[in-house]
């Protein structure tokens, strides 16, 4: 009888097949059907990192950095991000679902508006050194689960604003959506959130990509979506 | 099925596992909870500019192996009339540092658009949510328009398996504008239909997983 792992039987050969399938015979993720035009890049990542209040941290106001590594839908390292959320949300708040928008969906009609509380930056290096800037709003949602824990979501959707290596000059978008694990009794007991605490985050982030060689007029920099330079919390940047 | 093992099933494994048929759609990394539902879905779609202007905009849902999964629809309106020709321009880049929470400014940006949507699902249940999305227009060097999309939103219900449920989203849209007649400027404001290309990414917890608000410390 064979060895089934010769390479001349049926099995030998599917494992030779197998053995020999480099790793980009994987799947694009995403889809290149989530592409628009041929030139737009577009990313899907997902990061695991840790997250870190600010030592100001209120019921009213805080500061939460995120010190995250990024990794492709395969698995792969591909960099890492440093990102910053302000929040004036005041913590009760983050409870309330809003009432469902009205109908219809398929034509113009009203689209409810709110004060927007939340805003983020941050800085995503891949692994070629490459760079991207940030900014956009954002929101945040408490959901209590039944044994007392919570889930703590962020929600953002941010405009490219700058960029180093071969994303210089880029215009685009991102955005991104984390969660966090609250353990039973630190909320209710006011621990969450406190100064300086930490906790561990998971992402899931798109970018969608224009390259300065594909735009037609790249951005100078500066001016543009305006924004107030200094938030309602905001504090002096002594870098 | 362990794909070491030497039958002819094993070796087909071990190639599906190597082609991606054996790996879950959205990373387990990506999870925090087992409680929480994660989504990854992509459409393609049909947009519409309406008089105002406020886009309109409907699709077919696939998950990312291609499988159809359900279709959606949605109303974008622009926060002002400023927020198109705002859309052009780029935010400053942001003054660090960014590896701290402390002493460090995030830019207070002001949203270009509001954004609803329901996302319907092909075993009848339904998703509903709603927020902030940002705008931001170029041309391309062949002349084309490009307008994006970058949609931030909390889901406020649901019907079927979704009913009560709680969680966020985002929307990563990609929409383009063939260039004018003669290779003048494209029309961003032209009425009508346009292409677009949609990731949504739900991040969701079942109304059988959520308890009861808690008592708070008072503030």
């Amino acid at each position: 009888m064979k060895n089934p792992e010769s390479a001349d039987t049926i099995v030998g050969l599917l494992q030779r097949i197998a053995a020999n399938i480099p790793p980009n015979a994987l799947p694009n993720l995403p889809p290149l059907e989530t592409k628009g035009l041929w030139m737009e890049e577009v990313i899907l990542v997902y990061c695991v990192g840790e997250g870190t209040f600010s030592d100001d941290t209120s019921e009213e106001r805080s500061y939460i950095n995120l010190m995250m590594d990024m990794y492709d839908f395969h698995g792969k390292w591909i960099g890492f991000q440093q990102g910053v959320h302000l929040s004036l949300t005041p913590t009760p708040v983050l409870f309330r679902t809003p009432p469902p928008p009205p109908p219809p969906f398929n034509q113009p009609s009203l689209v409810p508006t709110q004060d927007v509380l939340e805003w983020t930056k941050g800085l995503w290096t891949f692994a070629d050194g490459s760079a991207v800037y940030a900014v956009g709003p954002a929101q945040s949602h408490l959901i209590p689960f039944k044994d007392g824990s919570f889930l703590f979501m962020v929600t953002t959707g941010q405009t490219l604003a700058g960029g180093t290596g071969r994303y210089e000059g880029c215009i685009g978008i991102k955005s991104a959506t984390g969660t966090a694990f609250v353990p039973p009794g630190l909320l209710q007991s006011g621990q969450f959130p406190r100064p300086g605490l930490k906790f561990q985050a998971r992402t899931i982030e798109t970018f969608r990509i224009a390259t300065k060689q594909y735009v037609q007029q790249p951005p100078t920099g500066g001016g543009g979506q305006g924004s107030k330079k200094e938030g309602a919390g905001g504090k002096k940047n002594e870098q | 099925m362990n794909s070491n093992d030497n039958t002819v099933m094993g070796a087909l494994q071990a190639i599906a596992d190597k082609l991606g048929g054996g790996l879950p759609l959205v990373p387990k990394s990506a999870y925090t909870d087992p409680r929480e539902e994660l989504l990854v879905l992509y459409s393609t779609c049909i947009g519409t500019f309406n008089p105002g202007p406020v886009i309109t905009i409907r699709g077919d849902l696939f998950s990312l192996d291609g499988k159809k999964v359900g279709r959606w629809e949605g109303v974008d309106q622009p926060a002002g009339p400023d927020s198109l020709p705002a859309a052009f321009q780029q935010p400053p880049q942001p003054p660090g540092p960014f590896n701290t929470p402390n002493n460090t400014q995030v830019p207070q940006v002001k949203v270009l658009s509001w954004s609803k949507g329901i996302w319907y699902f092909d075993d009848g249940s339904s998703i509903t949510a709603l927020g902030p999305a940002q705008l931001r227009a170029m041309i391309w060097t062949t002349g084309n328009g490009q307008l994006w999309v970058s949609g931030e939103q909390i889901v406020t219900g649901g019907t079927g398996r979704y009913a009560g449920v709680q969680g966020v989203k985002t929307v990563s849209g990609s929409s383009w504008i063939p260039p004018g007649p003669g290779g003048s400027p494209p029309d961003f404001q032209k009425l009508g239909d346009f292409p677009a290309r949609v990731i949504d990414v739900f991040r969701l917890v079942r109304a059988e997983n959520i308890g009861p608000l808690p008592p708070l410390p008072p503030s």
